[in-house]
């Protein structure tokens, strides 16, 4: 009964997957009919207006939600698993602050190289990351990896904030990359980050009934004999890169990687291979839909990503709260 | 042939931090065979087992079988070590989820369950009683029924040695009968050796073969369990008297019952 729900379910996302997937390379601030949306798709003459519009800038749209949406999930999923709680989410550990950080530090030092953005960000995130979770590594507290992340976190805003307040021109850029969004991004600066995604979810995906072990306690998991160190620590560390990938190009998008793991836990229980597959498709549409309605629904003007995913995401997660009677997915 | 027991521990010292809790604990135990261990709350009971089973490092040598248990991996440890204990988690798993998790010891990344598995999680059900449990979740059960599941958890891991800190906490009378008589027969049945901490003298008396006292952060007596019934010292540990009885069918039965000097 429980697998041929799960088939349902799997079947489910797929399709709205899928249709947020075509509805976001057929829709956008310029009107396209279907004859001109196939034609552009298909590169046929007489459509290179709408070919030039496909290929250059919503198809790359489309496919960097995806990309974000799925790390952000991904990132979120594992880190609520590992550290028990259900607020967990990317930028309890470091990875906001750290990219924030990053681009800060380009932009005042040379604002210039817009090349060395993407890197900065993605570097911040996980060097933030990796001073965290040693930190935390000399308590054996679960609570003691998001005590450090705050500090850590607010430490690091701290230094951004007196490098905004100094330099206005540096807060108008710095806000931009706060807020979010996948207006520009280029299908090269994709590649990195889509390997670095996948990747994670491939460990994470092999270590799974390994890392279920952890929802029993670390007594009873390492009872069991499982190296609950090892597997927190591989857990971390790929939350880390995911989430890093994914602010590095889409700036610090919030909310997708504290509600759609507990969507995805809702779904599919706490097994981690169909959360990590669910929680990647789910963040992905989340993402793919957000980014859709944000571009379409006060065209030409456009309505960065971050602001739709927290007017739309918020009253679907209160939702969601309601309908559990209060209680998180996690219990 | 060298005789060689199933568990033979000699634990020099073992704490938390700098804080020592045992000293100078020498343990045998041969197959088929359950020892009990008791002491005052806070004399190092769980302690004990907790450095037993590889949770707490402890300055020593614990060796299963003549195996030392600190030259082997954890997957290796827990197919030959399984404890109970005293207060497990209850997570959103089903029983049946949980059972299939003590086999997660003989599987490397992918633990679909073979032949084995399932015989060895069917015998832990009937073991257990737990039929009609096996689609609950554990977040939905009773306190009772939720060890119970953990104490099925515990025979589905097929190990040599079994480890139950409190195991009879939270049961009601009649499970706690039937999971100690499960117990001797596993021992009997099967050859598996058993530690058992408890709180209850009755229950040591009653079912252990050996008797392990902890009292001042030491062993303070290793032998047979009759000598509660008949050393004087060992009951003012406890600040019990021993009470004879006899059932209908002429067989003894011992009770505890406090002291007024």
């Amino acid at each position: 009964m429980k697998r041929t729900n799960n088939i349902w379910r799997t079947a489910v996302l797929v399709t709205v997957l899928v249709v947020s997937l075509w509805a976001g390379a057929r829709f956008g601030s310029t009107w396209m009919s279907p004859t001109a949306f196939w034609g552009a798709l298909l590169r046929r003459a007489g459509f290179e207006t709408q070919t030039v519009i496909l290929y250059a800038v919503r198809l790359p749209r489309v496919l960097a939600a995806v990309v974000a949406g799925a790390g952000l999930s991904l990132s979120g999923v594992l880190l609520q698993g590992v550290t028990d709680n259900p607020l967990a989410a990317p930028n309890l550990i470091g990875v906001n602050a750290g990219a924030g950080f990053g681009m800060v530090l380009v932009l005042s030092v040379a604002p210039t190289a817009l090349s060395l953005m993407t890197p900065a960000a993605f570097l911040g995130a996980f060097l933030t990351t990796l001073v965290i979770v040693s930190l935390a590594a000399r308590s054996t507290s679960r609570a003691a990896l998001i005590l450090a992340g705050v500090a850590v976190s607010t430490a690091l805003s701290a230094v951004i904030s007196c490098f905004t307040y100094a330099d206005t021109d540096l807060l108008a850029s710095f806000n931009a990359f706060s807020v979010g969004g996948f207006a520009g991004v280029g299908v090269n600066e994709l590649i990195l980050p889509a390997i670095a995604v996948t990747l994670c979810a491939v460990v994470c995906a092999v270590l799974g009934d390994r890392i279920d072990l952890l929802c029993l306690g670390d007594a009873s998991a390492r009872l069991l004999g499982a190296r609950v160190g090892a597997l927190r620590l591989v857990c971390v560390l790929c939350a880390s890169i995911a989430a890093a990938s994914a602010v590095s190009f889409a700036g610090l998008l919030g909310f997708v990687g504290l509600i759609v793991p507990h969507i995805a836990r809702h779904l599919y229980g706490y097994r981690t291979r169909p959360l990590v597959v669910a929680s990647c498709a789910i963040g992905a549409t989340v993402c793919v839909l957000a980014d859709l309605v944000g571009r379409t629904v006060a065209a030409p003007s456009e309505i960065p990503v971050g602001i739709m995913m927290a007017l739309l995401g918020a009253p679907f997660f209160l939702w969601l709260l309601v309908r559990r009677g209060g209680r998180s997915t996690n219990e | 042939m060298m005789h060689t027991p199933r568990l033979q521990a000699h634990i020099r010292a073992v704490g938390y931090g700098k804080k020592t809790v045992l000293r100078d604990v020498e343990l045998t135990l041969d197959a088929g065979e359950l020892l009990a261990v008791i002491g005052k709350n806070g004399c190092g009971k769980s302690t004990l087992l907790a450095a037993l089973c590889g949770l707490l490092p402890f300055e020593g040598e614990a060796c299963v079988d003549g195996v030392s248990l600190s030259t082997l991996t954890p997957r290796e440890r827990a197919q030959r070590v399984a404890m109970m204990i005293q207060q497990p988690r209850l997570p959103h798993v089903t029983v049946d989820e949980l059972l299939r998790f003590g086999r997660s010891p003989y599987h490397g990344l992918s633990t679909h369950p073979n032949d084995t598995d399932r015989a060895a999680i069917e015998e832990a059900v009937r073991s257990a009683s737990l039929e009609s449990l096996r689609a609950s979740y554990l977040d939905r059960l009773s306190g009772g029924e939720a060890r119970r599941a953990y104490f099925g958890l515990l025979l589905a891991q097929t190990t040599p040695l079994l480890l139950l800190d409190e195991a009879t906490a939270f049961a009601d009378t009649a499970w706690e009968c039937r999971m100690l008589g499960e117990l001797k027969r596993q021992c009997r049945e099967r050859g598996r050796s058993v530690v058992l901490v408890t709180h209850s003298l009755e229950q040591a008396v009653t079912y252990a073969d050996r008797l392990v006292v902890l009292d001042g952060g030491t062993v303070r007596y290793f032998g047979t369990p009759q000598a509660l019934t008949q050393d004087e010292e060992l009951q003012r540990i406890f600040s019990v008297r021993a009470l004879r009885a006899t059932d209908g069918e002429g067989r003894a039965q011992w009770f505890f019952s406090p002291r007024e000097d």
